[in-house]
């Protein structure tokens, strides 16, 4: 049994967007804090720290959580999806395209969560209808927007994806 | 400077264009406060009041000081200048001193080198209070013997704006009618996703700070920590970062919290870094005033207004903070667009032990708007007319004259426009026929309703308005463009890169807009006030043209032409005649750094002249209005209370679109925050403690809650606005409540006098308190 | 004080490690309410645990099956797990209905059955689902495995009857089958991250006549311990439905609230509201569009 003792740190080795990392923790640090202070990932975002906001979204073996509720020990072995990870080679995933183009974005502190809500959802459904989308977004809150943009450009991404797809490109 | 660019097709501005900050946005790189790090950096947690009205008698930072990792202790003590601060009455500690007056108000803050050691320092902290009889209402706070805040303030009051127009007492004296109503709002949060956070970093060799953060105005950051460290304005250097929302928020918190890391990177000479956690946010940063408002209307039996007195109260909370200008707003528009001959106005400012109440998008239009529109359809259900003919007969029309005496002739008066054009777009007049209202049989019923307002565009007779920006052409063509406005996540720098690029002719890629930087550029005020595109925008164009005055010359020169013949636009420079010859915008730009030129330009944009009476709340309070109509269809469930806002329609008036597609992104943001306005938002304050913490408390609306929006744009090109762009941010905000609370009239009966029309108060017309549930602990 | 961290690898060494360390060891799974519950404990968790006891490298603690007639579901198993799960959507609709209108995808996807039990919050949307089902809990402790029937494992809002040493590690229920039929509705002040202002399930039989021969009603978010409301279930056994019979019925789930809670600040507003949410779901269970 892995044991922890209070106020000890360990290492623990996981995968963030593909690329093994090790980094050391505490019993009481969260999977945000490793991502943000160890990895300096900071594309992911805090906002309410009790999992409200969805600012803090990642995908953890595929699946959106909020990263904010997720003890850090718990992902050793697993895999971490950020935002970071989602442009390939300085080319932008369909859905940060679409988020460009339909406006999707305005003050940008939700947007690393709600794209990662948004690809989770993809992944699963890659036919929503505005529904599913306002579904699987729902969990992210957006003070800007009013989510219109934001669903349309979800929206527009699965077509595009969808297209991507039938042309033979199996990426995304 | 009216040469021919001026009569081309626009190639840039009033087309929908990419906002130039989305790619960093989208791919996680955008740095915002709480993402920046640096060498030897320290962190600062703040120990907040215990009591929300109390004598501070000693502060005991010894044991607090032994904690492992802690650097300093830093109290107000340790503050070289100024030790309070504030926008118009210097009232606000930085730290307290000598009293509390809110359970917000900061004490003591830990410096150290981690987060967790600086909280667990909190806790050894020893203050000892006396504790002070305290006030919670301003009703209470006004009443003889009220515990006093503020020492030179006996009677709690902080301002009163009088308006004075004709003799309401005739107008009541001829009105067939007269009706009388209460109405109350509530305290809301901005809730900006992004809690605030500064970092200050040291310059001990130049004596002088440099502060990143996430700032609404740079420039009133950099006076308040000029201020209390007591060194010229030069010394401090305030650099904005991506801002995770503001609406208003972020600006005297800001200033505070800019003030309190400089004091500390002072004192420990390395960086210090403070980032809120969401409940520390609501707890300690302003809301939106709460207002009592009591009107008072005279009609005439065909609908005619005769005569209007209103008496309002906000409460202020401890500190004056905004209120002053708050309130004067709700003061110059508490009529509504409505001609009336005969008013009476009283706006009063209150201190109370509660959170300080300031700046939040509608800047003291929401409230009056709520009582004012939903008072509309109140008369007319007792008048038996529609609501809407009932506005359009008294509505502003072209030459109308407003409550403070102010002759609307120097602009399109849109009002009917935009009533008519949000009630065509939900198909107001068929649905108020063939929704039954409460005589429906089922327990959901479907109403309409509509609201519309008139609201003064920038800062008004507030205060002094003008701003400057630099825009610098380089040898290659591409552009530097500096603004003395700041985004807060709403475009600012989209729009102002397409002004820019379109002077100029190049392309919207050739521009980069430089993040906001009080060393840069000229103090250009607050980016409040829904003022960034009528007066940025004027200044960009003004230097932006200036600059291309310069090239076009060149231009001339290379094409064998006058400039006065020559066309810049889409990167191109060409002769208007005869397009072929045309020469490439980057060689024109070498071609003038090659002579000698001066590529940049300064531009000013100064608002036209305003005035105000301070005795009668007479005058041209401000240059110009926009106009605005938000209509909605609601399903209410009659049995739970239960409001959902199927359908918006929202018409405004923006002189000019410069971005369809931002202004859209405006309106379908403003209608989501004014739902949440009308339907579930509201901070519990229970004497003086903020119940609502949290997101899982103070609920706004998610993607599931939002209605169908149709956006209508409105476009009556101003004279004194860029292209005749006016402003669309806090006009979305400020209509839907009182549109739901009529469409809910409509569909139930039940007239809501109270915001927000939430569970409880639409099954029982009123509010039971405590009604929350948490996440997680105890609750339900 | 810090906090300590152990991933135990079977349930008997999580099971002993709880025991030694009784109210110093909170289990932790998929973290929704325990994360949030230690922040505000704030960070140095005054009074809170001093250990995290993480239970989900036991291998076997997530499934969803059938057993005959009679539905296992492993306490790991997630709330999207459930919502989804066709066995669980078409052999006990309300539950899925339930697990679905918890939270966001975020929560739904991390939050366990288990943990949304063992919290034990008033306003807990699965709990009255698992009432109406007469569901069992499978507990596992220092002494062995013991099952007990769900509303006994609740002492009050936030407490439970489980011993130090004792981890919830299924939930059991027999399925819905012919004649049965259900319903769960929720009032909350969102459509989502909504915690139930007042919830209602119901399970209903009815015989070939159309008589209903035996129902379920368990409100939620109104009782001090979850629990059916058996007057009222009388009220509809033995009756074919008609709207006379369901209004007392859910008249008396409204007149039971205030029995067992008082007059409270919110009675105003819950008992009409749990009365007409109760007669929603009844008629919801029946098959009948209340509306």
């Amino acid at each position: 049994m892995k044991k922890v003792e209070p106020g000890a740190r360990t290492t623990i080795s996981f995968k963030v967007n593909g690329k093994r990392v090790e980094v050391e923790a505490s019993g009481k640090d969260r999977l945000i804090d490793v991502l943000r202070e160890a990895l300096r990932l900071t594309g992911t975002k805090e906002g309410c720290g009790i999992g409200e906001c969805g600012a803090c979204t990642v995908l953890l073996d595929g699946k959106p959580v909020n990263s904010c509720l997720v003890p850090a020990f718990q992902v050793e072995n697993r895999e971490v999806e950020t935002v970071e990870g989602l442009a390939r080679d300085g080319v932008l995933h369909p859905l940060q395209e679409a988020f460009v183009e339909h406006t999707a974005v305005q003050c940008g502190f939700c947007t690393p969560g709600m794209l990662m809500s948004a690809l989770a959802l993809l992944r699963e459904n890659p036919q929503p209808t505005r529904e599913d989308i306002a579904r699987a977004i729902s969990g992210n809150l957006c003070r800007c927007t009013g989510y219109h943009q934001i669903i349309a450009a979800v929206e527009a991404a699965a077509k595009k994806m969808r297209a991507l797809a039938e042309g033979g490109d199996k990426e995304c | 400077m009216g040469t021919t660019n001026d009569r081309i097709v626009r190639t840039i501005v009033n087309r929908p264009a990419r906002r130039v900050d989305a790619v960093e946005k989208v791919t996680g790189r955008a740095r915002f406060a709480a993402d920046l790090f640096f060498d030897g950096m320290l962190h600062a947690r703040v120990l907040r009041a215990r009591f929300p009205h109390a004598r501070i008698l000693s502060i005991d930072t010894r044991e607090a000081e032994r904690v492992p990792g802690v650097v300093a202790v830093v109290t107000h003590a340790d503050i070289p200048g100024a030790r309070a601060f504030g926008p118009v009455r210097q009232d606000m500690p930085v730290f307290a001193f000598e009293k509390t007056r809110y359970l917000g108000d900061g004490v003591a803050m830990v410096v150290a080198a981690t987060p967790v050691a600086a909280e667990r320092a909190l806790s050894q902290i020893r203050v000892e209070y006396q504790e002070l009889p305290a006030v919670f209402s301003p009703e209470d706070a006004l009443a003889k013997g009220a515990p006093v805040l503020h020492e030179g303030f006996p009677d709690n009051i902080v301002n009163h704006y009088p308006v004075r127009k004709g003799d309401v007492e005739a107008g009541f004296a001829a009105s067939d009618l007269v009706l009388e109503r209460e109405y109350r709002t509530q305290f809301v949060e901005h809730a900006y996703i992004e809690p605030e956070a500064a970092v200050a970093v040291p310059n001990p060799s130049e004596g002088s700070v440099t502060i990143y953060g996430s700032i609404q105005n740079p420039f009133t950051a950099r006076r308040v920590v000029a201020q209390v460290l007591g060194v010229s304005l030069n010394k401090v250097r305030v650099i904005q970062c991506t801002m995770g929302g503001s609406f208003g928020g972020k600006d005297d918190i800001m200033s505070c919290m800019c003030a309190r890391v400089a004091v500390a990177a002072m004192k420990t000479g390395r960086p210090v870094k403070m980032v809120n956690t969401r409940e520390e946010s609501i707890v300690e940063s302003y809301k939106r005033h709460p207002y009592f408002m009591r009107y008072k209307v005279g009609v005439k039996k065909d609908g005619r207004l005769q005569a209007m007195e209103i008496y309002i109260l906000a409460d202020a909370g401890a500190y004056a903070s905004m209120t002053p200008f708050v309130t004067w707003r709700s003061a110059v528009q508490a009529t509504g667009p409505y001609e009336i001959s005969n008013v009476k106005t009283d706006v009063y400012g209150v201190f109370t032990n509660n959170t300080y109440t300031g700046a939040m998008r509608g800047f003291g239009s929401p409230q009056i708007i709520f009582a004012q529109e939903s008072l509309m359809d109140e008369l007319a259900t007792e008048l038996g007319m529609d609501p809407l003919d009932l506005r359009i007969k008294n509505g502003f029309r072209k030459g109308s004259v407003t409550a403070s005496g102010q002759v609307l002739d120097e602009h399109k008066v849109s009002l009917i426009e935009v009533m008519e054009k949000a009630a065509d777009a939900i198909g107001y007049r068929e649905k108020r026929k063939a929704y039954p209202g409460p005589t429906g049989r089922g327990s959901k019923v479907r109403g309409v309703g509509l609201a519309a307002s008139y609201r003064g565009v920038s800062l008004g007779a507030e205060g002094i308005d003008a701003t400057g920006a630099i825009v610098s052409v380089q040898q290659d063509g591409s552009v530097y463009l500096y603004a003395g406005l700041a985004e807060n996540g709403q475009g600012l720098r989209t729009i102002f890169t397409q002004i820019a690029a379109e002077e100029l002719g190049c392309n919207l890629e050739d521009v980069v807009f430089m993040d906001t930087d009080t060393s840069l550029i000229p103090d250009g005020g607050p980016t409040v006030a829904s003022r960034s595109t009528t007066m940025g925008g004027n200044a960009v164009r003004d230097a932006a043209r200036k600059v291309r005055e310069t090239l076009l010359g060149v231009a001339a020169e290379l094409l064998g032409a006058s400039s006065g013949e020559i066309i810049s636009s889409g990167g191109k420079v060409f002769v208007a005649e005869d397009p072929a010859r045309s020469v490439d915008f980057r060689e024109v730009a070498r071609a003038a750094y090659n002579r000698g030129e001066l590529m940049a330009a300064f531009g000013w944009y100064r608002a036209p002249k305003v005035s105000w009476d301070e005795e009668t709340g007479q005058g041209k309070a401000y240059f110009t209005y926009v106009y605005g109509c938000q209509a909605a269809e609601v399903e209410v469930d009659t049995e739970t209370g239960k409001v959902r806002v199927l359908k918006v329609a929202a018409a405004h008036d923006v002189g000019r679109a410069i971005n369809p597609a931002t202004v859209e992104g405006q309106i379908y943001g403003g209608v989501a925050m004014g739902m949440g306005y009308g339907t579930l938002e509201e901070v519990e304050m229970v004497k003086g403690v903020t119940r609502t913490q949290n997101f899982d408390e103070y609920l706004i609306a998610t993607s599931m809650d939002v209605p169908e929006v149709i956006p209508v744009i409105v476009e009556n090109p101003d004279s004194y606005g860029p292209y005749g762009a006016k402003t669309i941010g806090e006009p979305t905000c400020e209509l839907l409540a009182p549109a739901v609370a009529n469409a809910v009239y409509h569909a139930t009966g039940r007239r809501i006098r109270e915001l927000p029309l939430d569970l409880e108060r639409v099954l029982l017309g009123r509010s039971l308190k405590a009604t929350r549930g948490r996440r997680g602990s105890e609750g339900a | 004080m810090s906090l300590g961290y152990v991933l135990p690898e079977s349930l008997s060494e999580a099971s002993k490690f709880l025991r030694e360390h009784k109210q110093d060891a909170r289990i932790v799974a998929g973290g929704t309410d325990v994360m949030v519950q230690l922040r505000r404990g704030g960070i140095e968790g005054k009074g809170g645990p001093r250990w995290l006891v993480d239970i989900t490298r036991i291998p076997g603690l997530a499934y969803i099956r059938a057993e005959g007639d009679v539905i296992r579901i492993g306490a790991m198993t997630t709330h999207a797990e459930i919502a989804r799960s066709p066995l669980i959507r078409e052999r006990s609709p309300l539950l899925a209905e339930a697990c679905a209108s918890i939270g966001s995808p975020q929560i739904r996807a991390r939050g366990t059955i288990g943990g949304n039990i063992m919290n034990a919050s008033p306003a807990a949307d699965s709990i009255p689902a698992f009432v109406a089902l007469s569901a069992r809990v499978r507990l596992a402790g220092p002494e062995g495995v013991r099952d007990a029937a769900i509303s006994d494992v609740f002492d009050g809002p936030y407490k439970t009857t489980v011993q130090p040493g004792e981890i919830l590690v299924e939930v059991h229920f027999n399925a819905l089958t012919a004649g049965w039929s259900s319903a769960f509705v929720k009032l909350g002040r969102r459509e989502a991250l909504a915690i139930a202002r007042l919830s209602v399930a119901v399970v209903v039989e009815r015989d070939s006549t159309g008589r209903v021969s035996r129902a379920s009603i368990a409100p939620g978010a109104c009782l001090p311990m979850p629990s059916r409301v058996a007057p009222a279930e009388a009220i509809v056994v033995g009756k074919v439905a008609d709207e006379e019979v369901v209004k007392s019925a859910a008249r008396e789930v409204a007149e039971e609230m205030v029995r067992r809670t008082g007059v409270r600040w919110s009675t105003e507003y819950k008992k009409p509201v749990v009365e007409a949410l109760t007669r929603r779901a009844i008629w919801k269970a029946l098959g009948v569009d209340a509306h």
